[in-house]
């Protein structure tokens, strides 16, 4: 997964209308009626939101029917989880380098 | 108290949190945990103050260099840290390539020592920034949205979707 597509997916995951637009796309595919209904948003606003999600690859939207629905894409996210993990091995392991050295330093002469 | 951001790594040190921070501030002490195994420091620039920026670099084992930035945001002694963390070359300008696929070209990075009466965690919190993103500049102009925004890491993410 490269870089800017990595900063489109924490971008895209960072608002909260969002993530609730996520949420409900896991539950199934909708329509973008549907999935602005419960928001106190403007249609074109929700559709603003989608077009952010479906830019950073974490939700399609089908082509095929005239309503278009949208669909959620669980590999982006897995990919991006993926990346985060290996980040965190990186810095568990400058934790353990800190770790030593902070008990090397406070031992007693 | 955490900042909620994209990425988040704790853990409690047996040490007074006044020398924790020393760590993250101090060239000396910085070079003895946060290079890879075997590097050698280059250069350790440092101007520590809002404003003010860090600019280092190692070389690794394998003759690789490696430059990077710490441009400071917020500096609460002995509390917390916050900070643009840039890839960098030698002259010290802030460069577009990454050094390794694995990593974004800027973080926005928060450190927090939190004091547990004698033991400190140390919470260190990252969200990629991308100045080509206008995305990312929303994240810039918004950090208080941040605040309220990404909860946790991403397997909390993923489990909150499923759970829903």
């Amino acid at each position: 997964m490269s870089t800017a597509s990595l900063n489109r997916t924490f971008a895209a995951l960072a608002d909260p209308t969002r993530r609730a637009l996520l949420a409900r796309l896991s539950r199934g595919e909708a329509s973008v009626n549907v999935l602005a209904r419960p928001f106190k948003l403007s249609l074109p606003a929700v559709s603003k939101h989608l077009k952010v999600l479906q830019q950073s690859g974490l939700i399609s939207r089908s082509r095929n029917a005239q309503w278009r629905p949208c669909r959620l894409e669980t590999k982006a996210l897995k990919e991006a989880q993926d990346w985060v993990e290996t980040y965190r091995m990186e810095w568990e392991e400058r934790f353990d380098r800190l770790g030593s050295y902070l008990e090397k330093l406070q031992r007693k002469p | 108290m955490s900042v909620p951001k994209a990425f988040t790594i704790s853990r409690i040190f047996k040490a007074p949190r006044e020398l924790v921070f020393k760590m993250h501030t101090e060239p000396e002490h910085m070079a003895k945990w946060l290079g890879p195994p075997g590097s050698t420091v280059i250069k350790a620039d440092m101007d520590l103050r809002v404003g003010g920026s860090y600019h280092y670099g190692v070389r690794t084992q394998d003759g690789h260099e490696m430059w990077g930035k710490q441009i400071y945001r917020e500096i609460l002694v002995p509390e917390k840290l916050v900070f643009v963390q840039s890839f960098s070359d030698r002259d010290g300008g802030l460069t577009r390539h990454p050094m390794s696929p694995s990593w974004p070209r800027q973080m926005l990075s928060t450190v927090t020592f939190e004091d547990l009466g004698g033991t400190t965690k140390l919470t260190i919190n990252w969200i990629p920034l991308d100045p080509d993103d206008a995305e990312a500049d929303t994240f810039n102009n918004a950090q208080g949205n941040l605040a309220m925004g990404f909860k946790g890491s991403f397997d909390q993410l993923e489990n909150y979707l499923a759970a829903f």
